[in-house]
């Protein structure tokens, strides 16, 4: 029973890892705009489509296709930002949220045009051999997600505290007007935000979809999760979602092996409802105004 | 305090903390029926803090809030106003997108009755019901002088109108209490006098007034009695005259004078 | 609107619909208008709640669903009456409405619309995983028809008929709602939450009930699809269904109810309407959501209304001078 347990942890924090990912792009955005980003989900399937399409289809290596692929989704990030936020008439933060929900919609119809509604495989970043740790069972690829999602944390702390662009989004996040008025262009920030949210999606989706399968939809319930880890952790707080996600994951893993599998997928929004009615500002009960 | 069994409102004690602040600290006075009692204090001193609490948008951390001897504390809203507690808001707290009319008739919510069922189905009742909503908001909106802009949509009235209107909307109901919070706020001297004209025909008519202002003149010129808060706490209360010339309200004004009645 | 104009034009709408389909004889448009007819009840009550107690749902389609699977399993597996099995599902709707609503309502914005899309997903999945009452994924089949006595309403045509008077009905009830006392406290909470529960308006009650409202015309519009198909699956009542009525809401003007009937006339046979775009039924929608709400965020109705109030403004300063 304790090994059962081990690996139940130990899987959760796999899954929890990439919800934590996730959540960070919904925080990266909450705190710069107010919004919740439907397109995050999108930004998810697209990293691993474009993995796919540029390991197997135009044959790069995987450390070179990675990277890539993650500045691609950024990219698209920041296009959705451009496009389709920045000239909308309302700035009413109901009206963005139903606007990320249309370009989602979108997003999803081009991915299925392009890619087609079938399940691609993509494979791990090292071998498929699943290794010994303490009497439980785990894959390389989750070693890898605690790796890379680690390095993707300091290098954002890093990003946020050392550089003069990350400095100025937590500024505009803290207090626009004064921000704006010391010369900071806030229309950037915003973008830059997006496009930080869609690199994250697309590091979540690259480093989970060889566990799961690729699909045009993947990025739907992994995304949806994500923003439950959000919320458990204390929505708009760096921490908070770090905390919430991994913690997300290991209470689905848990709650799966020892209650039902049956329902697994349900957990995370019973999750999610639970916090938010009795304690909505998550875990580490930070209010709406804690910005990264 | 005198008439003590004539105090339609009493605040005992009451301590409000907002965080590590004190906002207001073992507050302590009456407001006698029948009367406008001032409640003045540079900024900051608590009042429209005061107001919350009583009418029931902030429950105090200690302390207690009586009308008509009963205790109020922590009901919520909605409950006080049905007792009799009108009240206006510093900044304006008008539905912009409903006409003048309409904000007034929310004002007769509390003395009404017709709900969800009865609207759906259009029951007799509410004929009548809603006749007799249309003439008191009509007879409030003649007592501010707006009645000829009963149509307009409220956002698009002028500052001055929107003062009164909302004045209108809190005295439609008849309260036992109206509280005001800087109702002449922004107006000029012959809108001023307007209003203290109101005010005065509601206290003829036996409505007593908690009125929170810094227009000295309106204060001393329509007020019963005056109560002085400074940064949370009481410093002195009594008639205008005796208040205006208590030293240490005028060292809380900055060490100046009061300003002139 | 006046409220007598507004009578008017349900009553030309009831007349229009009645006389279609002396002209529609051909099923299948039939039954795209019955479909429009249970959006359009859903839609009534969406329109309450997100235009005038300013609460956002995703989470309708939720209770879409638990009235038709509520509706099926109480007919097909235990063999009740339709119409007892339409009122208890009614029923249960409200009260679950009522118990989720209370503390929802209480949260604000963006968390409102993510508790209620949470909710819709784990109805879904229950409406899924639980096989032995819902019968999984594959659906609920063999749900009887609703009869009165001898008439059953087993055709396409019958429906039409049950199915928009419970619409019109419903339309005709919610414009005497709003211009009631009801309705005045309902746009007072939309204006100013505070100042409305100064003056007497039982804020927390309100919000629940209009979202229990939402909920029960929502349920009834589902028992009535259950018993209209016959078959229920759990894919008709996704998240995704619940942002298409939303979208209906926000399209035809948030608090506009003609413009939001509008919206689900217009939006509901586009999927059929894009049928030949089926390969990119998908980005047109989102795409006209999304450009709809860039541009025109008010809605058409919000337009028209606009449009409307500034001649009413225009005359009634022209009387003046």
């Amino acid at each position: 029973m304790g090994d059962q347990l081990l690996q139940f942890v130990l899987s959760g924090l796999t899954t929890g890892s990439i919800y934590a990912l996730v959540a960070l792009g919904f925080c990266i955005i909450h705190n710069a705009t107010g919004i919740v980003n439907f397109t995050q989900v999108d930004f998810i399937t697209l990293g691993g489509m474009v993995m796919y399409t540029l390991f197997r289809q135009v044959g790069l290596q995987q450390w070179i296709a990675f990277p890539l692929a993650v500045a691609a989704v950024g990219l698209v990030g920041a296009m959705v930002q451009r496009l389709a936020i920045r000239p909308a008439r309302s700035k009413e933060v109901i009206h963005l949220i139903f606007i990320t929900i249309g370009i989602s919609i979108v997003l999803r119809g081009g991915i299925k045009q392009i890619w087609g509604k079938a399940s691609m495989a993509l494979p791990p970043l090292s071998g498929e051999e699943p290794l010994r740790f303490l009497g439980a069972t785990v894959l390389p690829q989750s070693i890898w997600i605690f790796l890379i999602s680690v390095a993707v944390v300091v290098g954002l702390h890093l990003f946020f505290t050392r550089t003069t662009t990350g400095k100025a989004m937590r500024a505009t996040a803290s207090n626009p007007r004064a921000a704006s008025l010391m010369g900071i262009d806030s229309n950037k920030m915003v973008m830059v935000s997006f496009l930080l949210s869609g690199a994250l999606g697309a590091v979540a989706g690259i480093l989970i979809v060889p566990i799961t399968t690729l699909a045009y939809d993947v990025g739907i319930m992994i995304g949806l999760k994500g923003f439950a880890g959000a919320i458990l952790g204390g929505y708009g707080s760096f921490l908070g979602a770090i905390v919430g996600g991994l913690g997300l994951g290991v209470l689905e893993s848990l709650g799966a092996g020892i209650v039902s599998s049956d329902y697994k997928d349900a957990i995370a929004f019973v999750i999610l409802i639970v916090v938010l009615f009795f304690k909505p500002s998550g875990i580490l009960g930070k209010g709406e105004s804690t910005r990264v | 305090m005198e008439g003590k069994g004539n105090l339609i409102l009493v605040l005992e004690n009451v301590t409000v903390f907002f965080g590590g602040l004190a906002a207001l600290s073992g507050v302590s006075f009456g407001a006698v029926r029948g009367e406008i009692t001032a409640l003045i204090g540079p900024n900051g001193s608590g009042k429209t803090t005061a107001l919350n609490v009583i009418s029931g948008l902030k429950k105090p951390n200690r302390g207690e809030v009586l009308l008509e001897g009963q205790r109020i504390t922590g009901m919520s809203p909605h409950e006080i106003c049905a007792r009799g507690v009108g009240r206006t808001f510093q900044n304006l707290q008008l539905f912009q997108q409903m006409s003048v009319l309409e904000n007034v008739k929310v004002g007769l919510h509390s003395r009404t009755r017709t709900g969800f069922l009865r609207a759906m189905a259009r029951w007799p009742d509410m004929k009548r019901e809603e006749k007799w909503v249309h003439e008191k908001a009509m007879a409030a909106l003649k007592a501010v002088g707006l009645a000829e802009k009963a149509h307009w949509i409220a956002g698009s009235l002028p500052y001055g109108d929107r003062k009164r209107l909302e004045i209108a909307r809190a005295m439609v109901f008849d309260p036992v209490i109206l509280l005001l919070d800087e109702p002449a706020a922004g107006l000029n001297i012959a809108e001023t006098e307007k209003l203290g004209e109101i005010f005065l025909s509601l206290r003829q008519n036996g409505t007593s007034m908690v009125l929170v202002e810094h227009d000295m003149n309106l204060v001393m010129g329509i007020s019963d009695r005056v109560v002085v808060l400074h940064y949370g706490s009481k410093i002195a209360e009594g008639k205008p005259q005796e208040v205006r010339r208590d030293p240490k309200v005028i060292e809380a004004y900055l060490g100046g004078e009061l300003p002139h009645a | 609107m006046a409220r007598r104009i507004q009578l008017m034009i349900l009553g030309l709408l009831a007349i229009l619909v009645a006389a279609i389909p002396l002209v529609v004889t051909n099923p299948y448009y039939l039954n795209v208008l019955n479909i429009v007819g249970l959006n359009s009840l859903i839609v009534v009550g969406l329109n309450l709640l997100i235009g005038y107690a300013g609460q956002i749902s995703l989470g309708h389609a939720a209770f879409y669903g638990l009235g038709a699977y509520t509706s099926g399993i109480l007919t097909v597996t235990y063999g009740w009456s339709p119409w007892l099995g339409l009122g208890a599902s009614l029923l249960l709707s409200g009260i679950v409405a009522y118990i989720v609503g209370r503390p929802t309502l209480k949260l604000k914005g963006h968390y409102l619309v993510m508790a209620t899309l949470g909710f819709n997903v784990i109805l879904n999945i229950v409406m899924v995983r639980w096989e032995e009452m819902t019968g999984g994924p594959s659906g609920l089949a063999g749900i009887p028809p609703l009869r009165i006595l001898s008439f059953s309403f087993d055709t396409d045509l019958k429906n039409y008929y049950l199915i928009w008077f419970f619409a019109l009905m419903a339309v005709g009830a919610s414009i005497n709602l709003v211009d009631s006392r009801v309705g005045r406290a309902l746009k007072a909470i939309h204006g100013s939450e505070l100042a409305a529960n100064t003056l007497g308006v039982n804020t927390p009650l309100y919000k629940a009930a209009v979202f229990v409202i939402s909920a029960v015309t929502a349920s009834l519009a589902g028992s009535l699809y259950a018993h209209y198909f016959g078959f229920i699956s759990p894919r008709t009542f996704d998240i995704f269904f619940s942002i298409e009525l939303v979208t209906m809401v926000i399209v035809g003007g948030m608090g506009n109810l003609w413009g939001n009937i509008f919206g689900a006339a217009f939006l509901t046979p586009l999927p059929q309407v894009l049928h030949f775009l089926e390969e990119y039924k998908d980005i047109v929608y989102g795409a006209i959501l999304a450009l709809m709400l860039m541009f025109v965020p008010e809605g058409i109705g919000g337009v028209i209304s606009k449009a409307y109030t500034r001649r009413k403004m225009r005359n009634l300063l022209g009387e003046g001078t």
